[in-house]
């Protein structure tokens, strides 16, 4: 836990799959700070705070970061693109504050209002290398009338991925090994995850349309 | 009776002063309905460039660039139909459908992780429905048959995306000239004039598939036959 700001837990009964308790917890290890501009030498209890309550309402980690391994071995955040990103940009940064597109597409698949369903679309498909599925691929939708990036896992032995909530249009799908983050705080340590492949863009626009699914697409990725 | 002959000299003179006009021209049809279809080029253009950021871990650089893109929209055929509606010898009105399937080209480059660059393509159909506003510069008439004219208008733009499974809409305006060369002209019978008309536009895009927020400019020739009824 010495590594760990704050956790969600669940308590569930396990015959129905109700919800019967959840809570957040912060580590008191570290020292918190709640200043609205934020405090140089305590974490952000707000940004810390909104990524919990993004598991509370269901949602994983995203992968949409890049990070970099300094010297006593510890991830270090050079840039992210979500709040449920697993790693704090570091104490006094309170960017985490706001959701990100990625958070907003994510939390509102799972809890769609009225229109979210026909007002954006969908692209799915599938990661292979050498003709088989790979799990555990970081697809990422880039669109570049809005600038949003939002992605998703292939999450089957198949390879299949669904990228939902996107705003209606043609998007550049970039698909990238699972590689700034522990692949536990994503999958299962019993999932097959692959991340010996090299990043690649797809070669056609998937189109997102309005209310649906465009056509599926297929992204070959080369082993590493 | 003054009155009724000054009234007959004055028919006689505008009638002598047509007759005169028209010998040196061709007899263009006013009030009558012109069709037109034909074909040409519509030129590429700029969609505009963007980023996919992520925010930068540092308090005084904000962007994290992952990788940058950059679009455009290549040159492709065009095809169009118009029906022009003559008000006088130099004014005409006309509507047009115009349609294009021209490649839409985004290019990733410069990627964070090294993913070797690449550049994707869409084909969509594009269509214009626009009016335009057409004088005819009969002061610069070629010889006997050909009137250069100035042309301007706007309408509507639709883009349909691969699949058409999804509708971009926009405006559209334009401005150019060209020429217009009778092959026919006839006072009587279904068929009244008939010829060939050249346009050289440039049209200004707004809204559609675009990139940035400014309108894209393209340039298009087209040629076309006219049939008067």
């Amino acid at each position: 836990m010495d590594r760990v700001l704050g956790a969600t837990g669940f308590i569930v009964d396990v015959i129905t799959g109700e919800i019967i308790e959840s809570d957040i917890f912060f580590n008191s290890i570290f020292p918190w700070s709640t200043s609205a501009a934020g405090d140089p030498l305590r974490f952000d209890l707000e940004s810390v705070a909104v990524h919990e309550i993004g598991h509370f309402l269901g949602l994983g980690h995203s992968a949409l970061g890049e990070t970099e391994v300094d010297s006593t071995g510890d991830r270090r955040v050079l840039a992210s693109g979500a709040v449920m990103f697993p790693i704090s940009f570091g104490r006094g940064v309170t960017r985490d504050r706001e959701l990100q597109p990625d958070d907003i597409a994510g939390v509102s698949a799972l809890y769609p209002d009225g229109d979210f369903e026909s007002d954006t679309g969908v692209v799915r498909g599938r990661v292979t290398r050498n003709g088989v599925g790979v799990v555990g691929a970081h697809v990422i939708a880039f669109n570049p009338e809005t600038g949003h990036l939002i992605a998703a896992f292939s999450l089957t032995r198949n390879g299949d991925f669904e990228i939902a909530g996107l705003t209606p249009g043609p998007h550049i799908i970039r698909v990238e090994p699972l590689d700034d983050g522990d692949i536990g705080s994503f999958f299962d340590a019993s999932d097959p995850i692959d991340v010996a492949f090299r990043v690649a863009f797809h070669d056609r626009l998937a189109v997102a349309p309005r209310g649906g699914a465009g056509d599926a697409i297929s992204v070959a990725v080369q082993p590493k | 009776m003054k009155f009724q002959t000054a009234f007959a000299a004055l028919v006689v003179l505008a009638t002598s002063a047509g007759s005169v006009y028209a010998q040196a021209a061709v007899d263009r049809s006013v009030r009558r309905i012109e069709a037109d279809a034909g074909a040409g080029i519509l030129g590429g253009g700029g969609l505009g460039s963007a980023d996919a950021n992520l925010r930068r871990n540092d308090p005084v650089r904000q962007t994290f660039r992952l990788f940058a893109t950059s679009s455009d929209v290549g040159r492709a055929p065009l095809w169009l139909v118009r029906l022009a509606f003559p008000l006088s010898r130099r004014f005409a009105i006309e509507g047009a459908l115009t349609k294009a399937t021209p490649d839409v080209r985004v290019s990733a480059i410069s990627d964070f992780e090294g993913a070797p660059s690449i550049t994707t393509t869409e084909t969509i159909d594009q269509y214009f429905i626009d009016a335009s506003v057409l004088i005819m510069l009969d002061e610069l008439r070629i010889g006997t048959r050909a009137v250069p004219f100035a042309a301007a208008g706007g309408g509507y733009l639709r883009q349909l995306h691969e699949g058409q499974r999804l509708v971009e809409q926009g405006e559209v305006y334009h401005a150019g000239g060209g020429i217009k060369y009778w092959l026919l002209t006839r006072n009587a019978g279904t068929v009244r004039s008939a010829g060939l008309r050249a346009d050289a536009r440039a049209y200004f895009l707004r809204g559609g598939i675009s990139f940035d927020d400014g309108p894209r400019s393209h340039v298009a020739i087209s040629g076309s036959v006219f049939v008067g009824f």
